[in-house]
């Protein structure tokens, strides 16, 4: 009974985070079409949010590497094999919302796989930790692909101003900004699959954990259809408040650059979702993003961005797993059953809301300062 | 060498490299070709230039044609796995 408690809390909290997934990644699928005029925000989003939900069904590769090669899913089955799940997602929702709260651009992706290896490493020392998988399948990829989305998106763009260079910039822009409501749909496509797939896995971890699934088993459906609705949802109610800061703070990009950028994200995305790379998919995206501008003009990228974005991939993984490994602690500290996550769920939900209010007394507090300058 | 080759699995990651690359560089090509065609079918079509307005049109619809087969080809591939 206790252990089924858990798996319910665990379903909800995963879930949970991929809902503040979508909620945290709409910015940079819509962005780039918004800010060129390909699409109102309105309808950029939407769009994004209905095909972000449709992704999520095409492919389950990046699920299977989630839950059976980054940790040993025989090493974690017991009694406290849940609490490990429950408490590597305590600490991909803690450390997304403190890099939210301090404005610091972090992977989701690479938070929750950090929160799950710190908590098993906790749980059951490195025997736990299938280091092939994650070395090959997360660490190496996570470093090449947004390198790989800026060479391509730098290539592609450097490729189509060559094509169109001498023609009038009217037509150009129209039909470059006509493309991106296909590249923008195929990005948001990418998202949506490899995104939603990743919470697919911690559930279906949670469930192999429980001896609900035996060990080795693909996501249920209701699973995928779960993760896929709580992603969408994310993506659609999200949206509009961040849109309205990454709006104002993109790089002013042509539809060409637009274009690029996006086609090269959704490439990159794609591929290694084919291959069951779980990428960070914010990574990619800026990657594109930047590789297009550099083309045009280095000067054009923000490299104080770009360098936050390395730092803040070199401390997710480590913060995460710390918090994760923390987690795991306090649960066992509680007496290893139900309690641990139950009073850690409540305290945690009332430090979000705390956290919620005061960013968004701060928030007002800034738009009243710049109205006011 | 021999213990990177037998964590990472190169072939795997050396496929995402060249299909990224063939895929982003192959669709920003026929896409722009696309925009040429239409762009220079307009230009031709008010100069009087009939056949190259012709010309430019069915480059301009193969450049669409072509973005549009990729796209649903990498989608199947993708789903094929």
């Amino acid at each position: 009974m206790d252990i089924h408690l858990i798996l319910v809390i665990v379903v909800v909290s995963a879930l949970a985070f991929d809902y503040t997934n979508g909620f945290h990644d709409t910015a940079n699928v819509v962005a780039t079409s918004i800010s060129t005029g390909a699409a109102s925000p309105k309808a950029a989003i939407a769009f994004a949010a209905i095909l972000n939900f449709v992704g999520a069904f095409i492919s389950i590769e990046v699920a299977a590497t989630i839950a059976s090669d980054v940790v040993d899913q025989s090493a974690i089955s017991g009694p406290g094999a849940l609490n490990v799940v429950f408490a590597g997602l305590v600490g991909a929702i803690t450390w997304n919302l403190i890099t939210w709260y301090f404005g610091l651009p972090s992977s989701s992706s690479h938070a929750l796989i950090g929160g799950i290896v710190g908590a098993a490493l906790a749980d059951s020392g490195t025997q736990a930790i299938e280091t092939a998988g994650l070395v090959g399948k997360v660490l190496i990829p996570a470093v090449v692909a947004p390198i790989l989305a800026f060479i391509v998106a730098a290539l592609a763009i450097g490729l189509a101003y060559r094509i169109v260079q001498n023609l009038r910039p009217g037509p150009v822009s129209r039909g470059y900004r006509l493309g991106q409501i296909a590249s923008g749909g195929l990005l948001a496509l990418a998202h949506g699959t490899n995104d939603a797939q990743k919470t697919m896995g911690v559930i279906t971890l949670a469930l192999i954990a429980d001896g609900v699934l035996p060990v080795g088993s693909d996501p249920p459906f209701w699973v995928i259809f779960s993760a896929a609705t709580a992603i969408a949802l994310g993506t659609y109610s999200g949206g509009w408040r961040i849109i309205k800061t990454t709006g104002m703070r993109i790089i002013k990009m042509d539809p060409a650059q637009g274009f690029s950028s996006q086609g090269a994200g959704a490439a990159v995305i794609m591929a290694s979702t084919h291959f069951g790379f779980p990428l960070s998919t914010t990574h990619v995206i800026n990657g594109g993003v930047m590789g297009s501008g550099v083309a045009k003009r280095v000067s054009a990228v923000r490299w104080g961005v770009a360098g936050n974005i390395v730092t803040a991939w070199v401390f997710t993984l480590p913060a995460a797993a710390i918090i994760g490994a923390a987690t795991f602690g306090l649960t066992e500290l509680m007496g290893g059953a139900s309690i641990g996550p139950i009073v850690i769920s409540v305290v945690a939900v009332g430090l979000i809301v705390i956290a919620f209010v005061k960013r968004a007394r701060r928030t007002e507090v800034v738009d009243v300062q710049t109205e006011a300058a | 060498m021999s213990l990177v080759a037998q964590i990472v699995d190169t072939g795997d990651v050396l496929m995402t490299i060249g299909a990224s690359f063939a895929a982003g560089l192959s669709v920003a090509l026929v896409s722009s070709l696309g925009i040429w065609g239409g762009a220079k079918y307009v230009d031709y079509s008010q100069d009087g230039r009939g056949v190259a307005a012709a010309l430019s049109l069915a480059v301009g619809i193969l450049g669409l044609l072509a973005t549009l087969g990729i796209i649903i080809f990498g989608i199947v591939l993708m789903v094929s796995k």
